[in-house]
């Protein structure tokens, strides 16, 4: 369309980001307010800005589901999604590989794990541990 | 001219009925229409809500409406349905309004994870991005609830099985429901020896998915026939909204837009929360109706449980939750099951569980968008 860019993805930096063990959130050029999906205006500040920052990988488990169902076909049950607050901004949906479910109360130290990462699941192993 | 009221209501059977949504909604108006004592020539709005089209429904039931509007299959859509055609009677752009609700998720196969033909992105897994929490293994609304199940039971402190109350409660009021899919007994033994489906939830923290359908006939109280006195009112409405931050589990459980939704409902409506009989949460999950209870002040901040397991909830307790047997229980039809019953009750013709003498009863759903009516046998 005449006078439009190309539409910019709200997600495919952080899922390419992901194949080279990186994690990339969307931060803020404002307040550094990060997220994926990327916004287009800061729900924090209404900046307009922002530029896929890569985040130290750092955080604390928020919360945890281990799923005993498998609706997803490619990952076999049971496994174990975290909610990681980063340190550094954001929060992040990943995997947890090794000891699950117990392992990662919420309060938990996780660090992302950019080998394990690379295979497009973004995943965490708590801290001590990497 | 006049206030909003709800003079038919109609359902169908629930449980595998093999029967599309439209059929369902269809049969659901008729049955309505009949209630009312109405025929179709009477009707000149409609509201269609998970049905394929809302054309094919005016057209097989015979309505040429005036204001029509169709809704996404959501269930936080329903009270932002009655809000709608609560406006659409009171300000006149239409007289008698056909509600009609269809929904064939269990024959249909839906399974809510996963994706798949049948999902929508909010049934999926309440983010915006499915790309993003798939890859994180991250699906389905229930998984979304574990994640604030746990979270919960890591602020409050409570009992590994404590949510068990609110299902074996629910469970208890289905069983004097004949219509209840679910009418077994349910104990908190049976609740803890259930699989694990996203722990920490467990199968009977889940609702149903079933076949079903509802219908309501809405028209303002001067138009509607004297006589029955089985007019029931909607007194109030009230929506909230925690859109901006869905991608994420609610980091208060909801509890700010709940309470603006209950607040604005119980305001409009010109009445507190302890002039209200009964109320109606959204029981997706089993905690949503702990959230529900907590943001709109029924209780506080983590007693919720506690609150169910000492019989507040119960038929006979000061506060009869979801007397139907709610979504856990009796059918999933995404809150309008809910309202059908509401109006049962306000009508006394709950039979088997009836909430002596009931005059005022509140539906509530926690949800990204969370919705707020209070029904009740006066006139605002």
């Amino acid at each position: 369309m005449r006078g439009e860019q190309t539409e910019a993805s709200d997600v495919a930096p952080f899922l390419d980001g992901l194949e080279t063990g990186r994690l990339l959130l969307s931060a803020c050029a404002g307040c550094g307010h990060r997220s994926v999906p990327a916004c287009l205006i800061c729900a924090s500040c209404g900046a307009r800005d922002f530029a896929w920052m890569p985040s130290a990988g750092r955080g604390v488990v928020w919360s945890r589901v281990e799923f005993h169902r498998a609706y997803l076909p490619e990952i076999p049950v049971p496994y174990t999604v975290v909610l990681v607050a980063l340190d550094d901004g954001g929060s992040i949906y990943g995997m947890v590989a090794e000891g699950g479910y117990d392992q990662c109360d919420i309060g938990t130290a996780v660090q992302f794990d950019p080998a394990r990462s690379r295979s497009g699941r973004p995943t965490f192993v708590p801290r001590g541990t990497a | 001219m006049g206030s909003a009221v709800i003079t038919g209501v109609g359902t169908t059977g629930f449980g595998r009925l093999g029967l599309s949504a439209d059929e369902l909604a269809a049969r659901a108006g008729i049955r309505a229409l009949a209630d009312a004592g109405l025929g179709s020539a009477d009707v000149d709005g409609l509201l269609a809500v998970r049905v394929s089209s809302y054309g094919l429904l005016a057209s097989r039931l015979g309505i040429e409406s005036d204001w029509s509007l169709q809704l996404p299959a959501e269930g936080r859509m329903t009270g932002v349905a009655l809000a709608a055609a609560k406006r659409a009677l009171e300000s006149g752009d239409c007289t008698t309004l056909l509600v009609v609700y269809g929904n064939d998720g269990r024959s249909g196969g839906h399974t809510y994870g996963g994706g798949g033909a049948t999902s929508s992105v909010a049934g999926e897994g309440y983010g915006t991005a499915p790309a993003v929490t798939r890859a994180a293994g991250m699906t389905s609304p229930g998984a979304f609830y574990a994640l604030m199940a746990d979270r919960y039971r890591h602020e409050f402190g409570i009992a590994d099985d404590a949510f068990g109350h609110v299902a074996t409660t629910i469970r208890r009021h289905a069983g004097r429901n004949p219509a209840a899919v679910m009418r077994q007994s349910l104990t908190m033994t049976d609740y803890r020896a259930a699989r694990f489906v996203a722990r920490p939830l467990r199968l009977f923290d889940y609702c149903l998915i079933n076949d079903g359908g509802v219908a309501l006939v809405m028209t303002t109280d001067d138009r509607a026939r004297d006589g029955s006195g089985s007019a029931v009112f909607v007194r109030g409405v009230g929506q909230a909204g925690a859109l901006r931050t869905s991608d994420l589990p609610s980091d208060d459980f909801w509890r700010r837009p709940i309470r603006q939704a209950s607040d604005a409902a119980l305001g409009r409506a010109g009445v507190g929360r302890a002039d209200i009989d009964a109320l109606m949460v959204y029981d997706n999950f089993s905690p949503n109706v702990v959230f529900g209870l907590e943001g709109a002040g029924y209780c506080g901040p983590g007693e919720g449980t506690d609150w169910f397991a000492a019989g507040h909830a119960d038929l006979d307790g000061d506060l009869p939750v979801n007397t139907s047997g709610g979504h856990l229980s009796e059918s999933y039809l995404q809150g309008w099951g809910l309202i059908a019953e509401a109006v049962r009750q306000l009508r006394g013709e709950a039979t088997g569980r009836q909430v002596p003498d009931a005059r005022t009863i509140q539906y509530l759903a926690p949800a990204p968008i969370v919705t707020s009516v209070v029904l009740g046998k006066e006139a605002p």
